[in-house]
């Protein structure tokens, strides 16, 4: 009796250890094996190298073509060691020249955020702590600068931010930028606040625009600061298309009228809200959980392109080590000018990096200065084209 | 009577001894990864990642080359490039007594930094004492370690 009693409890033990084993391996999806049918996808190309000098970065944060005259094409991208803006032949990628712009005095900018380029007489550049802005030029003379502090009935305040992800944008007579409302991290009210605050040229006043958070997915709900924000990239039509970390669709505006366009990737199951706001949870849930980050219009293909960032451990499994927040895989979902969804590109992990890109012609170019890439080469902002072909 | 006391007294010295937090540990197993062996007599250490939040790193930097040299404090510069430390102290600096490299970012690894901002470890008599940085704190906290290093 006593040994059919052990075999029982043998048998019992064994399929509890089964079902834990299911549920652990079900957690961790085989992303890369994902493969839905699509009619577009990214063909890896060739490898480009800008070669950087002693004195910049491999992390531009802002990476801007832009088409000059006389067929002089240029990519440009900030050099925050150098207080600079690199301008690179496009497709020679030589140095063409420095524009050095200087903390203090009467060209002073401060520490430079991100720039938008009109034309070489009219570089509008975002500095001292975010809230100047200064139109400039190729010899960084400091032509007007704009205080951008609050002027309206509102009393919150706003960290202005640009990068790749969120570029100055210059728009019927407003200078665009995303702001961050500020105050306490996790405050119930943030929500409500707008992320669109522009710079009125005409009438020198800084103003919001009517752009909140999506109420469904923030009242009453804790993320960490960084996903209650958005990325955004401006279309053909002049319309914002706003990606949220969190939302699993874009949203598309003329500061008028919304619209909401599902955008959902393959990789994402969910990305949960916290159970309790406080800064370690927060701090985990940016590192490792799901979100979605920049989207950007393809003109040359009228598509869309968003990024996906993959949820991934908080410790490496074969290291011991805390993964950094970029080492994790990601995918790049594409999408048709009606926002359809004609394609998803799985991305491996610590092989690019998804803050740093741009598009030409020729396609769509991923940074792939990466710190977690084992080939990182320092002396070389370096990328690699895709382009979109038919299946 | 007098036994029992002496063995509950050896037993609290063998105790305290081994209390190696794990904060401690992370310490120790950082000092294994750095670009040189790491001199023991250090009082204080400010880590400071090359990226993060960048007033932090700004004001941090300053007080570690206004200290260059200093016997008492260790600055630790954490990235996973060379060149980023190059460009935030100046390659003149990077070979400095008291700085030292971190290049495989195993601080940020270990969970040393938390937040992506720099963290002062006070090396206290038993165990470490850890203090991170965030732009509320910096000044303050930057300020009462000048004056630990002036005190001891």
């Amino acid at each position: 009796m006593d040994k059919i009693y052990t075999i029982i409890i043998y048998i019992y033990f064994l399929c509890l250890l089964f079902l834990v084993n299911a549920c652990t391996q079900n957690n961790n999806i085989e992303t890369s094996t994902i493969s839905t049918e699509y009619s577009q996808k990214l063909f890896k190309k060739e490898k480009i190298c800008f070669p950087l000098d002693d004195r910049a970065d491999t992390k531009a944060v802002t990476i801007l073509p832009y088409y000059g005259k006389n067929n002089k094409n240029y990519l440009t991208f900030l050099s925050k060691s150098e207080n600079a803006i690199l301008f690179y032949y496009l497709h020679k990628n030589e140095l063409a020249f420095k524009v050095k712009y200087k903390l203090e005095g009467p060209n002073g900018v401060g520490s430079i955020y991100g720039y938008t380029i009109v034309d070489f007489d009219s570089i509008f550049v975002l500095g001292t702590r975010g809230y100047k802005g200064y139109l400039t030029d190729t010899s960084a003379v400091v032509k007007e600068t704009f205080v951008l502090e609050k002027s309206d009935a509102e009393t919150h305040s706003v960290d202005l931010s640009a990068a790749t992800r969120e570029p100055i944008t210059v728009k019927d007579d407003k200078l665009i930028f995303k702001g961050i409302p500020g105050g306490e991290a996790f405050a119930s009210d943030r929500y409500k606040y707008s992320i669109f605050y522009y710079w009125d040229l005409l009438n020198n006043e800084f103003k919001s625009l009517d752009f909140p958070l999506p109420e469904n997915l923030y009242k009453d709900k804790h993320w960490v600061w960084t996903f209650q924000e958005g990325n955004y990239t401006v279309n053909d039509k002049g319309q914002f298309v706003v990606s949220h970390e969190v939302a699993p669709y874009l949203r598309v505006t003329d500061f008028n009228e919304t619209q909401t366009y599902e955008s959902k990737s393959d990789y994402i199951d969910d990305i949960p809200p916290l159970s309790k706001p406080d800064i370690e949870s927060g701090l985990r849930q940016w590192k490792t959980e799901n979100y979605y980050r920049d989207v950007a219009y393809d003109k040359y293909r009228n598509v869309y392109y968003r990024f996906a960032l993959h949820r991934q451990e908080l410790i490496d499994e074969k290291t011991g080590d805390e993964n950094p927040w970029d080492s994790r895989s990601w995918s790049i979902i594409i999408m048709d000018s009606a926002f359809n969804k004609i394609g998803e590109k799985y991305m491996p992990p610590k092989q690019y990096f998804f803050r740093d890109w741009f598009i030409t012609e020729e396609g769509l170019f991923i940074s792939n200065n990466n710190d977690n890439n084992p080939n990182l080469d320092e002396d070389c902002l370096s990328f690699t084209l895709f382009e979109l072909k038919d299946v | 009577m007098k036994s029992v006391a002496t063995i509950v007294f050896f037993i609290v010295i063998f105790c305290n001894c081994n209390r190696q937090t794990e904060e401690d540990k992370k310490f120790t197993l950082l000092t294994e990864a750095l670009n040189k062996p790491l001199r023991h007599d250090y009082k204080s250490f400010l880590i400071i990642p090359a990226e993060g939040c960048s007033a932090c790193i700004e004001w941090s930097k300053d007080f570690a080359l206004s200290h260059l040299n200093n016997k008492e404090v260790a600055f630790i510069f954490s990235s996973p490039t060379e060149k980023r430390i190059k460009l935030l102290i100046g390659e003149e600096n990077i070979r400095q007594e008291n700085i030292y490299l971190d290049l495989n970012a195993k601080a940020s690894a270990y969970g040393l930094i938390k937040n992506y901002s720099p963290v002062i470890i006070y090396a206290e008599k038993i165990s470490k004492k850890t203090i991170q940085l965030k732009p509320e704190n910096i000044q303050e906290e930057l300020f009462k370690l000048e004056q630990y290093l002036q005190d001891n």
